[in-house]
């Protein structure tokens, strides 16, 4: 485990496997953080992308992130952020033994760069068949050993358990490798868990760093880059350690819950709730577990900050969350805790919506309306006039408002109205 | 009529049964392929290894730029340019069915679209169909329009994803420079012929821009991806993986500002694929061109099942009964082709034509004894009394094959290797193309591709001879789930 010295830095030497990932110069040096190496800043970060009980999911909803972009990552075109290799199944040119080549070194300790794991899928249960060939998720022939004459399959279990000491940092992207995620499900036949269990509670990266989680099935692409790029300017020394929650979550991502910037959650507190799929009002009562999963999609958006589950209409079925996916089955039932929360919000939901509903009748006349007792708009406006309540109640009202201050609709009280006004009518008088 | 192979007869109205006399009409027989289509290959071709140098493994695994985990494995006699043996495997089990057994059937919508990340939304959508049928439910016309919409969405993503992201590095610059240099220098004096759409005058030019991550087209696509599926998420909620899909279309709520945002980046894909034609064209021709052997790259009988996309909003109610109305009536058909020639357009027929084998998998044949099927058919017929396969994908109840003491009679985990089998072909048994010649394969990478394309959809056993599979490498031993294709038992007529 890395030790903080009293300037905030680093000590290198008390690292284990820090000569693996910084090369024989593994001393601190630079700016902050951990500095880069003695040759000065780092030019280029290496990613293994490890797919194990996977869909790619993450992989895609990766190519769709904005800020920063895979591509401006992947191009070293961001200030300050070294380039970054990427060795990815899905979207390497290479193929085969080129392929596996980079990671033969990765795991040698040979690879001359520091280099960073990202795990996508669940981690299967495949260590514990026999030692036969058999896996769940394999890639690459020939054994950890390249030199191998065999066309053995590796398990991605094997790489995993390889490069993941040596790693600077090991990231789990997405619900399967963060907490386990569906293949990990109740009746899955394969023993899948997360990568935090695989690796164990003592696990940290060669930089001292435990497994870094970013879930969601899919995440936000964004969710990712963003905290790529923030851990690569620490490693680089321009940067602080982003803050990660105690389960190793981006803190600044997953601390709030998705209801809280909802689209959808000021009818909540109106107390008023969809009743059937498609219609406008918070999706509670239609399965939605919002008010207690802890997500950003509703403030981020899906992609370029557009779309989001319940933005566009569909019910939070807690993606994000570890008791994914069946402690929030089956999904189209309302969560039971929804039945008295949400029964308090429909009572004093119902409070609140009138006294606004009054509030807006007055706040959507202009003072010359007021002023002039009508309004000009063909478009059917017909309303009763003000109750008695409703006057007693904007007496009070403005008082409080314009208490200490001064009550502008007076002052424009006192002045005439427009002499143009309702000026097609006024010309058609004088012919 | 369509079901040559099939035990199925059709009576003058049109009424499948099953062919008389046939003691057991839906028996196939399971073969092994051999390398060197021999008892003895595995020994053999490991002593030609052995004694010649230039007969070599050579690995292509992982398969890069292909969605899905797949691999293959392969000898190859470098000398005489000759594959001798080769094994296709898809290198990922989930178990997916088994997880989807013993849950609330609505939750399917959301767990098997987690099947797959890069069709990120089909299955979602497959799911909600298929509970509207068991549950009855006729969507709304605006519902269908909405999930219509929504699929095509998920084209415009993946077209220009394909294209310029898995395939097009294959013809950019560093792989024809790196795989055939004679080839570059041809392309820097080839005029493109669309230069007026596309813009690019040489296929230099062009190849250059296909370069990955520094070429203008690899990042344009990587864009479009992205606007695609911004439209996407507008209704979909996220990608992969919506939540607005439900059985009765689309839960989201869509207002003018939706169909606008929409509207105005489907209208961005207008100029984009005349765009994107154009350059295929040019490539294409280029390399027909350059080689006309490209052309054969692939070519193989016509083989060709869909189910059909896209419901039309007055016609569809979501019912088997009238599955051959509705069906012939998707913007996208459904149709079997066999052998270049259309064999049906109906729904219920291509149902039953429709049969999966798990010989190669990790599943227990499910009609079997301890395949939880106990033996017996589940649905001995359809809905309309059509006769059905036990092996009919829509009666399974897979499970876990069992894990041997050994792990070798069961093996959990060799590669899942075949899977749905082809009934629907004629007689005789459909052969692959040549398989081009390394030397005569423009880049080396696109090679691999076409193979892989071939191997990966081509049930027929020719196209998967030579190859053994069964090989354990470490004990020696064949594993059951070995390469066995299944054929089918002569049938009385």
């Amino acid at each position: 485990m890395a030790s903080a010295t009293e300037n905030g830095r680093v000590r290198l030497e008390t690292v284990p496997h820090a000569g693996a990932v910084f090369g024989v110069d593994a001393t601190p040096a630079g700016v902050g953080g951990l500095g880069g190496t003695v040759g000065g800043p780092l030019e280029e970060v290496h990613v293994f992308w490890l797919a194990g009980m996977s869909c790619d999911g993450c992989s895609i909803a990766v190519t769709g992130a904005t800020n920063p972009s895979v591509e401006d990552l992947l191009a070293g075109a961001i200030p300050g952020v070294p380039r970054v290799v990427l060795h990815h199944p899905v979207l390497s040119v290479g193929a085969g033994t080129a392929f596996t080549r980079p990671l033969h070194a990765a795991a040698d300790g040979t690879l001359g760069h520091p280099y960073v794991i990202v795990v996508e899928g669940s981690i299967p249960d495949d260590q514990a068949l026999p030692d036969d060939g058999s896996y769940y998720s394999a890639m690459g022939a020939g054994g950890l050993d390249p030199e191998s004459d065999t066309d053995q399959p590796v398990r991605v279990t094997s790489w995993v358990a390889a490069l993941a000491p040596g790693a600077a940092a090991a990231i789990a992207i997405g619900t399967c490798a963060t907490w386990g995620g569906i293949p990990a499900a109740a009746g899955n036949p394969t023993g899948s868990m997360s990568l935090m269990d695989f690796l164990g509670k003592d696990y940290t990266s060669a930089l001292g760093v435990p497994v870094v989680n970013i879930p969601g099935c899919a995440p936000v692409g964004d969710n990712f880059t963003e905290t790529v790029a923030a851990v690569l300017m620490f490693l680089q020394g321009i940067g602080p350690l982003p803050e990660f929650d105690e389960l190793g979550r981006p803190a600044w991502l997953f601390g709030e819950t998705v209801h809280r910037h909802c689209v959808r959650a000021g009818y909540y507190e109106e107390g008023v709730f969809a009743k059937e799929f498609g219609d406008q009002e918070c999706l509670v009562d239609v399965g939605c577990w919002g008010p207690v999963v802890q997500c950003n999609i509703t403030e981020r958006g899906a992609i370029n900050h557009m779309g989001g589950c319940m933005v566009a209409g569909g019910p939070c079925i807690g993606c994000t969350m570890p008791g994914f996916p069946d402690k929030f089955a089956p999904f189209y039932k309302a969560p039971p805790g929804s039945t008295l929360s949400g029964g308090i919000a429909r009572t004093y939901g119902a409070g609140i919506r009138r006294l606004r509903r009054m509030s807006m009748r007055s706040l959507d006349t202009t003072l010359i309306w007021d002023n002039a007792g009508e309004i000009p708009s063909p478009w059917g406006v017909e309303r009763s006039k003000p109750t008695v309540a409703a006057n007693v109640s904007k007496l009070f009202y403005k008082r409080l408002q314009y208490n200490g201050s001064v009550d502008q609709g007076k002052r424009l009280k006192s002045q005439p109205l427009p002499e143009s006004r309702d000026i097609l009518s006024r010309e058609k008088g004088k012919g | 009529m369509c079901f040559k192979n099939l035990p199925i007869q059709f009576d003058e109205q049109g009424n499948a049964s099953l062919i008389d006399g046939a003691p057991n009409p839906w028996a196939y027989e399971t073969r092994e392929l051999m390398p060197l289509e021999d008892p003895a290959g595995q020994a053999k071709l490991k002593n030609l290894m052995e004694r010649n140098g230039h007969i070599r493994r050579v690995d292509f695994d992982p398969v890069t730029r292909v969605a899905g985990a797949l691999a293959f494995h392969t000898v190859v006699d470098l000398e005489n340019r000759k594959v001798l043996e080769t094994d296709s495997m898809a290198t990922l089990f989930r178990g997916y069915e088994v997880i989807l057994k013993g849950r609330d059937p609505r939750d399917a919508i959301y767990i098997s679209s987690r099947a797959c990340g890069v069709c990120g939304g089909v299955h979602s959508a497959c799911s909600a169909l298929a509970l509207e049928m068991a549950f009855g439910v006729a969507p709304p016309p605006l519902g269908i329009v909405a999930r219509n919409l929504l699929s095509a969405l998920e084209y415009l993503y993946d077209h220009p994803l394909h294209l310029f992201l898995l395939a097009g590095p294959d013809y950019s610059e560093p792989a024809v420079r790196a795989t055939n240099p004679e080839l570059w220098s041809r392309a820097e004096d080839a005029r493109c012929e669309n230069q007026a759409v596309h813009g690019f005058s040489t296929m230099a030019e062009l190849m250059t821009a296909m370069t990955p991550l520094t070429g203008s087209l690899y990042a344009e696509a990587l864009h479009m991806t992205r606007v695609a599926r911004e439209a996407y998420v507008l209704i979909g909620g996220k990608y992969p993986h919506p939540q607005t899909i439900v059985p009765g279309g689309l839960s989201a709520t869509i207002d003018l500002s939706d169909l606008n945002e929409i509207g105005l980046r489907i209208g961005k894909f207008f100029d984009y694929g005349q765009k994107v034609v154009g350059i295929w064209n040019d490539l294409c021709d280029f390399f027909y061109e350059a080689n006309p052997q490209y052309r054969e790259i692939g070519r193989r009988p016509k083989n060709m099942i869909e189910t059909g996309q896209w419901d039309d909003p007055d016609l569809y109610d979501g019912t088997f009964a009238n599955m051959d109305a509705w069906g012939r009536a998707r913007w996208a058909p459904p149709g079997v082709i066999v052998d270049g020639e259309l064999r049906t357009t109906s729904m219920t027929q291509l149902n039953m034509g429709l049969e999966e084998f798990v010989e190669h998998s990790f599943y227990e044949d499910w009609t079997k004894g301890n395949g939880n099927g106990n033996g017996h058919s589940r649905f001995p017929t359809d809905e309309l009394g059509n006769p059905l396969s036990r092996t009919t994908p829509g009666t399974r109840r897979p499970s876990r094959r069992p894990r041997g003491p050994t792990g070798r009679t069961s093996t959990p985990g060799r590669p899942p290797r075949g899977g749905t089998a082809w009934r629907w072909r004629p007689g005789r048994t459909p052969a692959c193309g040549p398989a081009p010649s390394p030397r005569t394969t423009g880049t080396r990478a696109s090679s691999t591709r076409r193979a892989t394309r071939c191997a990966s959809t081509c049930r027929a056993p020719a196209c998967r001879a030579p190859s053994s599979s069964g090989r354990s490498p470490r004990t020696g031993a064949p594993s059951s789930a070995t390469a066995a294709a299944p054929t089918r038992s002569p049938t009385p007529r």
